[in-house]
């Protein structure tokens, strides 16, 4: 630098992604969960949605059909739901966030780093409950499920778009109690398709087990697609 | 609050640039935001002036063009603007499309300075 530019106001055009750090995480992430045959999940929703409650039967009915399944959960405090869904018998780990509102690429790389998981056929990642920041930040998951419970009321989707248009399926949770919570499914479902049109909907309840077939089904299939493809 | 988050990012990459690029005092930056980021520009601005505190990057100011949501209506054959922005339907034929053409940006610019 000679004087001359000293005290000259200038540009530097930047132009790139505020979490081009995270997004390249998120790409290494993606390329060694592809060459594992590991298909990733991040499931997304509010806190209360029942996220743990669905991970847990889904990981106790892949592990049913003979399929290799494991769990990372974040939350800011507690191991709580890694000792819920650890009673599936899939191999699980918590990752707390200390305060911070969703996961990002790295904290789950760090995990990865210490975690054989190359025989595995499922990694679920279970995301901070957070309707807002889990939006931007890309796990480098295969496919982003967000979660809407009957509970929470029709509207969510129009209330949070961001997060709802980032999704490629949504799960509505706890179907039934739809109706002691007054909720109207189709109203519902009209809501998610107005802010991510043609998304696929499940109408689950972990309880009853209701529509549980069905949304374990489509992960095989879409496990067994994205496989077919990268070969 | 992943506002902050944001902002931690951008001063890392902006001192960065700044550094390399032989700045000593950086005085603006530009972003720009989605209207369908869920990102707050006031939460952005009062983030800013927490993660801005050291020589290079104190008293900077963030200048934040936000870029509207567009959809590309197969119908219509043209870009339109939904409205509201997150019901994702041409405004003029009432068609769902979920051909985003804009609306998610979360793009650093560039960075004036000294």
């Amino acid at each position: 630098m000679n004087d001359a530019t000293v005290g000259s106001p200038r540009i530097l055009e930047l132009r790139r992604g505020i979490l081009k750090k995270n997004d390249e995480v998120a790409a290494r992430l993606r390329r060694r969960y592809a060459e594992a045959g590991v298909f990733v999940v991040n499931l997304v929703s509010g806190p209360g949605t029942g996220k743990t409650r669905l991970l847990e039967e889904t990981l106790r009915r892949l592990l049913a059909r003979g399929a290799k399944a494991a769990a990372l959960v974040g939350d800011p405090e507690t191991d709580n739901d890694a000792q819920r869904l650890a009673r599936s018998g899939a191999p699980v780990r918590q990752i707390r966030t200390r305060g911070v509102c969703h996961l990002d690429a790295e904290m789950v790389a760090l995990q990865l780093d210490s975690w054989k998981l190359d025989d595995a056929h499922y990694l679920f990642i279970e995301n901070v409950g957070n309707l807002v920041c889990t939006t931007h930040y890309d796990l480098g998951e295969s496919l982003r499920v967000v979660m809407l419970s009957v509970t929470e009321g029709e509207d969510k989707p129009l209330k949070y778009p961001g997060l709802f248009h980032s999704a490629d399926v949504a799960v509505i949770t706890k179907s039934d109690l739809a109706e002691a919570c007054e909720c109207d499914l189709a109203v519902a479902r009209k809501n998610l398709w107005a802010v991510r049109p043609g998304i696929r909907i499940f109408e689950t309840s972990a309880k009853t087990g209701a529509g549980m077939d069905e949304w374990v089904d489509f992960l095989g299939s879409h496990r067994a697609r994205d496989n077919a493809m990268a070969e | 609050m992943h506002e902050f988050s944001l902002t931690v990012e951008i001063a890392e990459q902006v001192s960065k640039a700044a550094a390399a690029g032989g700045m000593a005092r950086v005085h603006l930056v530009r972003l720009r935001i989605g209207g369908l980021s869920g990102v707050s520009e006031e939460a952005m601005k009062s983030c800013w002036q927490c993660t801005s505190d050291d020589a290079l990057l104190g008293g900077s100011q963030l200048e934040i063009e936000t870029v509207p949501v567009t959809l590309h209506c197969k119908q219509c054959r043209q870009i339109v603007l939904p409205e509201p922005s997150w019901v994702l339907e041409c405004p003029q034929c009432g068609s769902p499309s979920d051909d985003l053409r804009s609306g998610r940006e979360l793009e650093l610019v560039s960075v004036e300075g000294t």
